[in-house]
């Protein structure tokens, strides 16, 4: 610790104690992976945080980093003895949504990911069992040196944990089963508050051998108590992963219309929830392309109906210079014969349904992929191919300034054509209430990760030059929650600082979601060791402080 | 003098082999966190050959010549727009230097 520097301290913790804690910590793991120095410990801030160097910003007072699941119990265990609040993350690059900052200043990160062993790939049972510290790069070449025919399904950047990914909520890329990072987890191992070490399901019966195919063994399903919360510190997970098809097609489904989204959802909707699509990535051509400026007859359209879109300006630009209205990418796997037998399906779906659609098949190949296909796949997330690719949202254009970053607000609404329309609306009457350009316009398309509904996303610059930028983000973030509440859409997610704002809106019979889970945190955790706050669920010592 | 050109000759050669070493962990490094971003197409060389447009510069890392050491060190422990910092249970101080090591050296 830098003599002159202030230290920051756990949350009314005193630095007598504190320091004998680090003693203890180090006892546990070596003095090697206690973290104590400020440029140490700064490394864990959230690059990508909303009050960047504002005192309410979240820095670690320490990041200890244990290797095995006996060395987790004991730093639990320490915890309680001092009542040090905890903080665990996986590879800590949850980048938008906190990325590896505990949820409150002076929270004790525990950083997992030197636990990293890939205990099992099964590729005739098509599962695997991980540690926290296992990222989607680790796996996928853990499965390609051993020529394992599995792919895990996985979100846009490839650094990020399965653990840690789905514990939060993650989405991917292929089927909609496996899409579901949480939902096709199956079996953990956790360390609970009290330091004691719980498996679940299956996992719960010695010498199972079903730990991650059977989700339920006997008895209650507590897994979910483990995603967006704090109950305990997950050390193992097992997750369900696709077998590699023979062959993927990519087709793309473009339509001239704006309302043309009605129909066209209705059909997608079927295809997908029958296993005949895989995730279909829907875009709209009139945004430009990456980095370049929008065209600005079109852009004049975004404001000239008294400061709103001219919606029918749009349609007939888009009409004229035969932009179509809506773009989407279509991934289709299988074998050969029936791939082909899919587009021929979907193609006749789509032609009787909407006038002027037109498929197009821009990808097809037999697998295994040959070097120079993967590297030129258009979507290689849908095979299971990690990379950081998704970054250039966030890097400078040709037209744009560059930014430190962006913070999610991600709202859930019906996978519906209609009720997209209508969450434009909303979002660009509020953008011109705040007195705002809008971040939405008439061509604003859904992501469709989630499967079963659209996610209608913002991303928000934040800085870390520039404290009023964050300032500013954060209240039209909190309005946003709200608008978007009254209208019946909630986020799937948010980064600490949005925590209780997005879960004080599930407020259904007096917050009774809530109170359930402060029931629960009393019980299992009553001194309040394990990330408190974090989605939205204090301990009791802290109840009324930090919470409205 | 013989004893003293064959024991220049033996630390010299320690020397290299030592280089060599660095500069192959630089470039472990580098294929592990760096290239996903960026390696050539990339975000982080799409968004630097906006920066360096009309300039000798490459936007591509592993092609630069006069790539400063304390330059690459500093931008992996304190981020840059939105590529963001890398705590040392990624890139330890060792790995680090290996890795400014080869980016500096590389094209020397």
């Amino acid at each position: 610790m830098s003599e002159n520097k202030k230290m920051i301290l756990p949350h009314k913790v005193n630095e007598k104690d504190f320091l004998n804690a680090i003693k203890e910590f180090e006892k546990v793991v070596g003095k090697e992976w206690v973290y104590k120095e400020e440029e140490d410990i700064n490394l864990y801030r959230d690059a990508y945080s909303p009050c960047w160097d504002e005192p309410q910003e979240p820095i670690p007072s320490l990041a200890v980093a244990p290797k095995e699941v006996e060395e987790v119990q004991e730093i639990v265990k320490i915890a309680n003895k001092y009542k040090i609040a905890i903080f665990p993350i996986s590879t800590g690059k949850n980048l938008g949504y906190g990325s590896s900052a505990p949820n409150n200043r002076g929270d004790v990160v525990i950083d997992l990911k030197r636990m990293n062993k890939i205990i099992e790939v099964n590729d005739k049972r098509n599962f695997c069992i991980l540690e926290p510290g296992v990222s989607y790069f680790d796996l996928y070449e853990y499965c390609e040196k051993n020529n394992l025919n599995v792919m895990m399904d996985m979100p846009d950047p490839g650094w990020g944990s399965p653990v840690g990914n789905s514990l939060d909520h993650g989405w991917g890329y292929m089927y909609g089963q496996y899409r579901d990072h949480f939902g096709a987890h199956c079996g953990m191992e956790v360390v609970l508050p009290n330091g004691e070490l719980m498996r679940t399901a299956m996992g719960a019966l010695p010498g199972s051998k079903t730990f991650a195919e059977n989700k339920y063994g006997y008895g209650p399903y507590v897994d979910g108590l483990f995603s967006q919360s704090n109950f305990g510190i997950v050390t193992k997970m097992g997750f369900w992963m696709m077998p590699k098809p023979e062959h993927y097609t990519l087709a793309v489904l473009t339509v001239p219309k704006r309302d043309d989204l009605i129909p066209l959802v209705e059909i997608m909707n079927y295809l997908e929830d029958s296993s005949i699509i895989g995730w279909p990535l829907y875009r709209s051509p009139l945004n430009p392309e990456y980095g370049k400026a929008m065209n600005p007859e079109l852009k004049s359209y975004l404001t000239s109906k008294n400061g709103k879109p001219d919606i029918d300006k749009i349609q007939d630009y888009a009409l004229r210079n035969k932009i179509p209205y809506w773009k989407i990418d279509i991934p289709i796997y299988g074998n050969k014969d029936s791939v082909e037998a899919n587009v021929n399906y979907i193609k006749q779906r789509f032609s009787k349904a909407i006038d002027g659609a037109e498929i197009e098949v821009i990808e097809d190949y037999d697998l295994p992929l040959t070097k120079e296909q993967k590297k030129s796949l258009k979507h290689k997330v849908t095979l299971g191919i990690p990379n950081l690719e998704i970054f250039w949202l966030s890097t400078r254009g040709e037209n744009f300034a560059p930014k430190d970053g962006h913070v999610w607000f991600s709202p859930i609404i019906p996978r519906d054509g209609k009720e997209l329309l209508k969450c434009q609306e909303i979002y660009i009457d509020t953008f011109h209430e705040l007195g705002m350009e809008s971040m939405i316009t008439p061509f604003s398309h859904p992501r469709t990760w989630m499967y079963r509904a659209f996610c209608f996303m913002i991303g928000f610059a934040n800085s870390r030059e520039d404290k009023e930028i964050n300032e500013k983000m954060r209240n039209v973030y909190n309005t946003m929650v709200k608008v978007a509440a009254k209208h019946g859409w909630g986020d799937y997610r948010a980064g600490p600082v949005f925590q209780d704002a997005v879960s004080g809106v599930y407020n259904f019979n007096d917050s009774i979601l809530k109170r359930f889970a402060e029931q629960l945190k009393d019980t299992i955790d009553p001194n309040g060791i394990i990330a408190p706050g974090r989605g939205g669920i204090w301990p009791k010592r802290l109840r009324g402080e930090k919470n409205d | 003098m013989i004893k003293k050109t064959l024991l220049l000759i033996f630390f010299t050669g320690l020397l290299f082999a030592n280089d060599t070493n660095k500069f192959n962990e630089g470039k472990q490094v580098f294929d592990k966190w760096c290239i996903h971003c960026h390696g050539v197409g990339m975000p982080a060389t799409d968004a630097l050959s906006i920066v360096y447009k009309d300039t000798e510069i490459s936007p591509v890392l592993e092609e630069r010549k006069n790539l400063d050491k304390s330059f690459i060190e500093y931008v992996v422990r304190n981020g840059r727009f939105s590529m963001p910092f890398f705590r040392k249970i990624e890139i330890n101080n060792k790995q680090l230097e290996s890795l400014a090591f080869y980016l500096s050296t590389k094209n020397r």
